[in-house]
């Protein structure tokens, strides 16, 4: 069987008839960990949002395969449940609904075996504390009133219980003081070690704490550089001009 | 003056802009049938409503009709013997009613389930808070599909007392809602949360007075509803602080979730403030479910099916959250869950 989790092909993608995406090619495999490093506007996002099937973006050329199979006619819940996990930049709040609640359901909908009450609680005990999270957030609205730190970890909570093939985790790291930051690193290196992930992030200090097995540059909806970690570096100390000459 | 002497309402009328009296009048409105009591249980007993309201006084026509078709009411005094009353209303045959009046003299709870499958259900509750007493209030609406229900309440706060009032209205085909609350005493306070669903083609119309009569009174009313297929959904409040209330704080907001082309819903607030320092706030918002919120919830591997139903469950049982008084809370948030259900 193929190692090979997520198989990008000359991917083209547009939002509103303009062109976003302009030829992206990417080979992620099991345990492989990529970051994908860029300006604003370079195009990140929104790949990880059309390789979650968000509606909005329209693939015009190119073909994503996931675990061997052409994804582009499978709806959001069908990657969820198929196992590819995103973690959102800016996570929405759904006020009413229970943390803890979220959690079961959404743990029951992706994960194919039964998992028993007894057994979610133990997994769910066992994830919080890791991430440092009290109890009282299983009884808080989802993402309502959460600070930005709140909305990581619980980002992370949720990947942690989902155990996804591909993790997509977009910009997981803004906005995090230095503390939440290392939680979340755990939480990602908790996840990781037999799954491939996609890690989009504008910094370099993130990458101290989960070590990337591949960079890409990108700039204007290209890979325009793709190197070892050592080129996360050299990003963070030159910036992207130079890649443009 | 009687029901038969009162005029009918003009619907130029705030109260009647939206449903006119002649839909939800049992018969034809020039007729004035007597109606049987609903049955009544109470803490799972069932009661009889012993007492005759001999003296009418009011000039309003439904809370006139209402006392006419059926004179018999319930009284029901929260004190130290009875802190916690659960009481069920079923209303069986062509057309029930039921009168409650509550006299609070210590602090304590109420639920109220309002169920069965008349043509027709009326009800007119009163309530007084005596001075420095807290009551937990909460009402469900789980009338039968067919029903169209008249409701009135007057509830008078004394000084230093809290009503925390919760309403979930789900049921019936037609619903005329009249809520009526008067802040009569130095920091007395209501915090009403309403939560509507409407769906198929019902129809729920409330209108909500706040009446501040003293200075340094509090009021908050949230009123949030969700409507799908040809639901429509009604709310007209009119905040009121009187002159001579100064330090009242009162704030309005009314929130409509539309899920469908067809789905309506109306909300107007009103003031009239009378007094100069005071603090007095309104807001209405009506909006579809934000497809972040869904796309969020898809990638969570729900359907988009049963994530519109996660979030329209959630709007609702958020206009819950600042209910202090637990039982009450789950009381109808556990209604909310089981009608979402079926």
């Amino acid at each position: 069987m193929s190692d090979l989790i997520l198989d990008i092909r000359e991917l083209h993608v547009s939002v509103d008839g303009k062109e976003i995406i302009k030829g992206i090619n990417l080979a992620i495999k099991t345990g492989e960990i990529h970051a994908i490093m860029g300006r604003n506007g370079s195009g990140k996002s929104t790949l990880a949002h059309v390789l979650m099937g968000h509606p909005a973006y329209e693939i015009t050329s190119g073909e994503i395969f996931y675990l061997g199979k052409a994804i582009e006619d499978y709806d959001v819940f069908e990657r969820a449940r198929a196992g590819m996990f995103l973690s959102f930049q800016y996570p929405p709040s759904i006020p009413g609904v229970q943390v803890g609640n979220f959690l079961k359901k959404s743990v029951n909908n992706v994960r194919d075996e039964n998992i028993k009450a007894r057994e979610f609680r133990k997994e769910l005990n066992n994830a919080m504390e890791k991430l440092e999270m009290d109890r009282s957030f299983l009884s808080r609205y989802v993402n309502d009133g959460f600070s930005g730190g709140e909305k990581k970890r619980l980002e992370m909570l949720q990947m942690m219980l989902l155990k996804p093939r591909l993790a997509l985790l977009d910009e997981t790291d803004s906005g995090l003081d230095i503390d939440a930051l290392r939680l979340v690193a755990k939480g990602i290196n908790e996840t990781a070690q037999n799954i491939g992930v996609l890690l989009i992030t504008h910094y370099q200090r993130l990458l101290d704490l989960v070590k990337p097995d591949f960079v890409h540059a990108m700039i204007d909806g290209k890979f325009v550089k793709s190197g070892g970690p050592e080129l996360a570096l050299e990003l963070e100390a030159r910036g992207y001009d130079w890649l443009e000459a | 003056m009687s029901y038969l002497e009162l005029p009918i309402p003009s619907r130029s009328e705030h109260l009647w802009r939206y449903t006119p009296w002649s839909k939800v009048h049992p018969t034809q409105v020039d007729a004035m049938p007597e109606i049987n009591s609903a049955n009544v249980l109470l803490n799972g007993e069932l009661v009889d409503a012993k007492t005759n309201i001999t003296e009418i006084s009011k000039t309003d026509i439904s809370r006139t009709f209402l006392l006419e078709s059926n004179s018999k009411i319930h009284n029901i005094t929260i004190d130290d013997s009875n802190a916690n009353s659960e009481i069920q209303v079923i209303s069986e045959g062509e057309m029930n009613s039921c009168h409650f009046h509550f006299e609070v003299k210590n602090s304590g709870s109420i639920r109220v389930r309002l169920s069965g499958e008349s043509n027709w259900f009326g009800i007119s509750i009163t309530g007084n808070l005596h001075g420095n007493v807290n009551l937990s209030f909460a009402i469900v609406n789980d009338l039968s599909e067919n029903t169209t229900m008249l409701r009135c309440e007057d509830w008078d706060i004394a000084r230093d007392s809290t009503l925390e009032y919760g309403e979930l209205s789900m049921g019936g085909s037609r619903i005329k809602s009249d809520i009526r609350t008067y802040l009569k005493g130095t920091n007395s306070t209501l915090m009403q949360n309403i939560a509507v669903n409407c769906r198929d083609s019902r129809i729920d119309d409330h209108h909500i007075e706040i009446h501040h009569l003293s200075g340094h009174s509090n009021s908050s009313l949230s009123v949030k509803s969700a409507c799908s297929d040809k639901g429509h959904a009604i709310g007209t409040g009119l905040l009121v602080i009187e002159e001579n209330c100064d330090q009242s704080d009162a704030g309005q907001v009314f929130k409509n979730l539309l899920l469908s082309e067809k789905a309506r819903a109306e909300a107007i607030p009103e003031l009239e403030v009378l007094s100069d320092d005071v603090s007095a706030a309104h807001g209405a918002a009506s909006s579809s479910v934000d497809p972040e919120q869904i796309h969020y919830m898809m990638a969570r591997g729900f359907s988009k099916d049963d994530a519109q139903t996660e979030i329209v469950e959630g709007f609702l049982i958020s206009s819950f959250a600042k209910i202090k008084n637990e039982h009450t809370k789950a009381f109808l948030i556990d209604a909310i869950s089981t009608n979402i259900d079926e």
